[in-house]
């Protein structure tokens, strides 16, 4: 298990031409995308170019007015509090979990059992005990994400070597000492991967909150758009949600790299 | 890869309404939405595994004059199959998903239809029905995900292995 670790760790740091590379290679695939669509004369109301999701994104429109703002940010107060709910609740479940096997055993098969239904389809039931609203998507999307998080956190917490735990106890650590510097150190890239896996579903979560019933939301401006055969706003919600995901990802790893600043040193030589 | 990277950090659900668009209301575009959102899991996996090879193995082989085709087929493909078995049971869940949303949005058909049909009329036991059909359709899925894993790669489960 721990040897997983540090090869997953190891990461070659990728060279600025190989990045540049990559992007050039996203930017060559959006231009041929919009040559096509304009060569073609594909009509907007089947795929719309690049350009004019993202004019729609950015100016107003003559025909209509899609409230991005609002609906932007009620997405991401969805999203970021549907993830902070996840990734404090998680953690903390997993930990209890990983502290006391009896709780484990107790608890355990429950999670399992709940794990094979699928969240989503729990969406209808959810919207007629809450009602629509803020309150019901951050519960998707916190249902959609909880499970992985706390697997991977007892997962994590379990894999530490068990001599090291053995040199331990032989020195005299208390369970707590235990826990603060062997358990929760090696858990963390565990729980780091939980966490990254969560802002992809936690997106999903909300999106699918807002695809059903809501009268907000990036989810609701493509239901919206799709009614009326519109694609340009569509795609420029989806931009937006990938870059929401995106933005997460990003926080996750730098709190990762400050968390755990060991399993980044091959980077930094 | 970095088109098919750019493309896995687009929710794939918020794609369900677009091919609702694209190809009309039916089975066919759940089954598409299924796809798009199971895909990837399945192709990032299968592209780790094989890159995942020991190199000494591979300069072993190298050695020993494997050609490129027995490289990929005897070297590769083995070592790539538990991630690719990783990538399929992460999908299968996805494919639920996925299938459930587009019966949402719009079919006339589906637990999905039924689960939309039951909660505007606040049927709910139908609707605990539904979860536990679903339920038991996601664990048979991995239980043929796992007999056919038995099955290709009866190495991983000999009795010295079996405690992995």
């Amino acid at each position: 298990m721990k040897a997983a670790i540090t090869v997953k760790n190891k990461k070659k740091p990728r060279r600025l031409s190989q990045r540049l590379q990559s992007i050039g290679a996203v930017f060559l695939f959006f231009l041929v995308w919009e040559a096509v669509v304009r060569i073609a004369n594909i009509n907007e109301a089947f795929i719309s170019t690049p350009s004019s999701a993202i004019a729609h994104l950015l100016f107003a429109q003559p025909d209509a007015n899609y409230h991005w703002q609002k609906n932007i940010s009620v997405t991401l107060y969805d999203f970021v509090l549907g993830f902070l709910f996840t990734a404090v609740g998680g953690t903390l479940i997993g930990i209890l979990i990983g502290w006391s096997k009896t709780i484990q055993k107790a608890v355990m098969p429950l999670f399992v059992m709940f794990n094979s239904i699928p969240m989503v389809a729990i969406a209808p039931i959810l919207l007629i005990w809450m009602g629509y609203g803020l309150k019901t998507n951050i519960l998707i999307a916190f249902l959609a994400s909880f499970f992985p998080m706390v697997i991977n956190t007892s997962a994590g917490l379990a894999s530490v070597e068990d001599d090291l735990l053995d040199l331990v106890r032989y020195l005299n650590g208390s369970k707590w000492q235990t826990f603060w510097k062997i358990r929760l150190p090696s858990a963390l890239p565990y729980i780091f991967s939980g966490l990254k896996i969560c802002t992809t579903l936690s997106v999903m979560g909300v999106i699918v909150g807002e695809l059903i019933a809501s009268d907000s939301g990036l989810g609701y401006v493509i239901v919206n758009a799709q009614l009326m055969m519109d694609t340009p706003p569509m795609f420029a919600s989806l931009i937006m949600m990938s870059l929401l995901g995106w933005g997460m990802f990003l926080i996750v790893s730098i709190v990762e790299r400050l968390a755990m600043p060991w399993a980044f040193k091959d980077e930094i030589q | 890869m970095p088109i098919l990277v750019l493309f896995n950090s687009i929710p794939k659900i918020a794609l369900a309404p677009l091919f609702l668009l694209w190809l009309g209301y039916g089975v066919f575009p759940n089954i598409m939405i299924a796809f798009m959102v199971a895909f990837f899991p399945v192709v990032i996996n299968a592209t780790t595994g094989m890159q995942a090879v020991d190199d000494d193995l591979l300069d072993l082989v190298r050695y020993l004059n494997a050609s490129k085709l027995q490289i990929f087929l005897k070297i590769r493909i083995p070592n790539s199959l538990p991630y690719i078995f990783a990538g399929i049971r992460t999908s299968a869940t996805m494919c639920v998903v996925g299938v459930l949303v587009g019966e949402f949005i719009a079919s006339k058909r589906g637990l999905g239809y039924l689960l939309r049909d039951a909660q505007a009329f606040i049927d709910m036991p139908t609707m605990f029905a539904c979860l536990v059909v679903l339920a038991i359709l996601g664990v048979s899925f991995f239980g043929i995900i796992s007999l056919v894993e038995r099955i290709v790669m009866p190495w991983r489960f000999t009795p010295a292995n079996a405690g992995e």
